[in-house]
């Protein structure tokens, strides 16, 4: 009995499986997108015959089997952060002004391409993270979390893109009072203002 | 029992495995099937695996913005619309050790243009748009080229061609501090590298390519590494970040501040006079 209910079980997963490729593959029916348009805009001289754009191998294609190994998901549960006193969230800010990216020590590591950003720029986000969820939960600790983020912005060796995650946190977090915006350069203030909203 | 034992592994190869845990879409939308992208053998299997993850990530996007579109000139952020954007440019994955020289066809008269200087892949480099270089050196030189990928010969006539040559560093430069390599939001910044480098199989003339720009100022100043372009390889990058960014609840503050820290380093790189350029790739007929 047990068995054939094993069996039975299987049975209905293979099932929902391939209920599922069916609804998989008859949803990859594709349309070209309007913005696939391709257009022919040089016309060579030599007329040799040219190829095809593809020439398909002769033997069996080598293209690689599809991955069939999957990913095991384990990404960590959001922690909450922990909730500072006065003197370790001077502490905090301290620590995060110092690892705020700084191109000239980006560049002295002897980091050259920069076609993508260096990893050197989101090495404080631990801290502009936490130092985020200790304003919203204590108030007493905003002026102190102002200051930072006011020191952080007109900060003039440390890389625009966190100038700018600083001076839109300030503004949240000076909504209610006046800032002098004059200050702050106007490329910081451009991107600050494309950014979304603070967390 | 032992019925069972023979059975799920193969269950397990047909790849009825793992859900997607953390990304939950929010639209409600149908999931679009995934996009179909050949590996080249040099891509090793656990590289492939992890692309496979972040492509099976955004076949169920589920984006409800639908603002800012008009970027990768789709009519919406539906997964299907996403899917066929990058279906149409990211065709084949090669791996870091791959050659890349390419094979000389035959010389072909191209027009006179100014090519993007591409450096040499170092085990840093994250992925570079193998198939859109080896068309602009080729235009350059007045050379046909072509690359046998994963056993076929690819004629590079069009940098829409679609070879991308991927590195360790895209799972290990590009990864969040204190996650791993296959957490979700390591999934959203490559698949935004992904969408950055399917622009570079675009455009045309001088555009071809949509090549970078040097900037004049800034962190980057004298890099090739601004666009002139409102819908160029940055901004393509940096809307699929925020979009992801804007809807992921599940996201610790620190996740957002790395998100924000990034969508800031993207947006800073679009030059202040950019304009939008039209997308169409230039395809020789040899
Ligand atoms: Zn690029």
């Amino acid at each position: 009995m047990k068995k054939r209910h094993v069996v039975l079980g299987v049975v209905g997963i293979v099932a929902l499986y391939a209920a599922y490729l069916v609804g998989h593959y008859y949803g990859e029916e594709s349309v070209t997108p309007s913005g696939s348009t391709e257009r022919m805009i040089v016309s060579p001289t030599d007329v040799a015959l040219p190829a095809p754009r593809v020439e398909a191998p002769k033997s069996i294609p080598s293209m690689a089997p599809p991955t069939v190994k999957r990913v095991v998901e384990h990404s960590p549960t959001p922690q909450p952060s922990a909730v500072f006193s006065t003197p370790e969230f001077h502490e905090l800010t301290q620590r995060a002004f110092a690892k705020l990216p700084r191109m000239a020590e980006i560049r002295k590591k002897g980091r050259r391409d920069f076609h993508f950003a260096p990893p050197e720029l989101t090495e404080v986000a631990d801290e502009l993270g936490a130092i985020g969820d200790s304003l919203e939960r204590d108030p007493r600790l905003v002026p102190a979390g102002q200051d930072f983020l006011r020191r952080c912005a007109l900060a003039e060796d440390v890389m625009q893109a966190a100038r700018a995650v600083c001076l839109r946190d300030l503004k949240h977090w000076t909504a209610n009072s006046p800032l002098d915006l004059s200050v702050f350069p106007d490329v910081v203030k451009r991107i600050a203002d494309s950014l979304p909203p603070t967390p | 029992m032992v019925r069972i034992l023979k059975v799920l592994p193969l269950l397990l190869l047909l790849g009825c495995g793992l859900p997607i845990k953390n990304h939950r879409s929010l639209s409600g939308e149908a999931p679009a099937g995934k996009v179909a992208v050949r590996f080249d053998d040099s891509v090793p299997s656990n590289q492939r695996a992890l692309v496979d993850k972040d492509l099976e990530i955004l076949s169920n996007a589920g984006f409800v913005d639908q603002s800012e579109a008009n970027i990768l000139d789709i009519p919406d952020f539906s997964n299907r619309s996403l899917k066929q954007w990058l279906e149409t440019r990211f065709s084949y994955l090669v791996g870091e050790n791959y050659d890349t020289s390419g094979r000389v066809e035959r010389s072909l008269q191209y027009q006179p243009f100014l090519s993007e200087v591409i450096g040499p892949f170092s085990s840093t480099t994250i992925m570079r748009n193998a198939g859109g270089a080896v068309y602009l050196a080729g235009k350059e030189e007045g050379i046909l080229y072509s690359l046998l990928v994963g056993g076929f010969r690819l004629f590079i006539t069009t940098p829409r061609v679609g070879i991308f040559q991927i590195g360790e560093g895209l799972f290990t430069t590009i990864l969040v501090p204190g996650t791993k390599a296959d957490d979700d939001i390591n999934s959203y910044l490559r698949l935004a590298t992904d969408f950055h480098e399917a622009r570079h199989d675009d455009g045309s003339g001088d555009n071809a390519a949509f090549p970078h720009e040097k900037c004049p100022s800034g962190d980057y100043e004298g890099q090739y590494a601004c666009d002139k372009s409102t819908d160029g390889p940055y901004p393509v990058g940096r809307v699929i970040v925020q979009k992801f960014r804007n809807q992921c609840t599940w996201c610790t503050s620190a996740q957002l501040a790395n998100l924000d820290l990034q969508i800031a380093d993207l947006n800073g790189r679009v030059l202040s006079w950019a304009v939008y350029n039209d997308d169409q790739a230039e395809r020789i007929n040899p």
